[in-house]
């Protein structure tokens, strides 16, 4: 997802299990990817605020869904 | 066939296309790409030779871009100007099987577009829809264990706000 700043949230799988995200900033910069628990979905606004949705198992194997939100100008 | 209703207006009649991403952009504009042949896309024949088209992105002023991989695998780009023609093809990557090719657009005409090389890196171009991609940045390097291939998640990326 790409704003009009240029900022842009990127989400990509490895293989079957290894599943990343990284983030562009308006000056092109991408910064250094993270992994995430499990299958994700990205995007950022037009404010730079990005949102993340991701699949993870909880410690009894049940399958959940949760959203992390990322305040635009935070780095991490 | 019923469709739901749009504010103040109703669907226009269905006319057929011969299949193929369509994008349109804030003001309207619609692209949709309705062949694949040999060359520069074209809106006028049908797909037959295989080719992997993207979706379409239109910038606010009209101005779309496609990328495609070719029956090599290399990746290429087309621009079509509204109201005018397609550009020549561009070629991004020639790294045989080369995937996940995904483009976004912003309303000033920024484009992003990402791929993946069969290695796994992760590999991001930008520029804008007329004027050409600046050189490529290495995204991620593939570093991770695993020999599958990567992918872009295709339901995330395109698309502008």
């Amino acid at each position: 997802m790409l704003n009009n700043a240029g900022q842009a949230s990127l989400a990509w799988v490895v293989g079957a299990s290894i599943h990343k995200m990284a983030t562009r900033s308006a000056t092109g910069t991408w910064n250094t990817p993270m992994v995430l628990p499990g299958w994700g979905v990205t995007a950022i606004d037009g404010a730079g605020d990005i949102i993340t949705i991701f699949g993870q198992d909880n410690a009894s194997g049940i399958p959940g869904v949760y959203d992390t939100r990322l305040a635009a100008g935070s780095s991490t | 066939m019923a469709f739901p209703a749009q504010a103040a207006s109703t669907w226009s009649t269905p006319v057929q296309l011969n299949a193929g991403p369509v994008a349109v952009n804030a003001a309207g504009t619609e692209v949709a790409i309705v062949s694949a042949g040999a060359g520069a896309p074209t809106q006028a024949r049908p797909s037959t030779n295989g080719l992997t088209w993207s979706t379409p992105v239109i910038d606010g002023s009209g101005n779309a871009i496609v990328a495609y991989a070719g029956a090599a695998g290399a990746i290429r780009t087309a621009s079509l100007p509204a109201g005018g023609n397609w550009t020549a093809v561009k070629t991004l990557d020639t790294t045989i099987g080369s995937s996940g090719a995904a483009l976004a657009v912003n309303s000033a005409g920024l484009v992003v577009i990402t791929r993946i090389e069969p290695a796994r890196t992760v590999i991001a171009d930008s520029g804008t829809v007329l004027g050409g991609l600046a050189a490529p940045a290495t995204v991620d390097n593939g570093s991770e264990v695993g020999d599958a291939p990567a992918a872009i998640r295709p339901d995330i990326y395109p698309g502008h706000t």
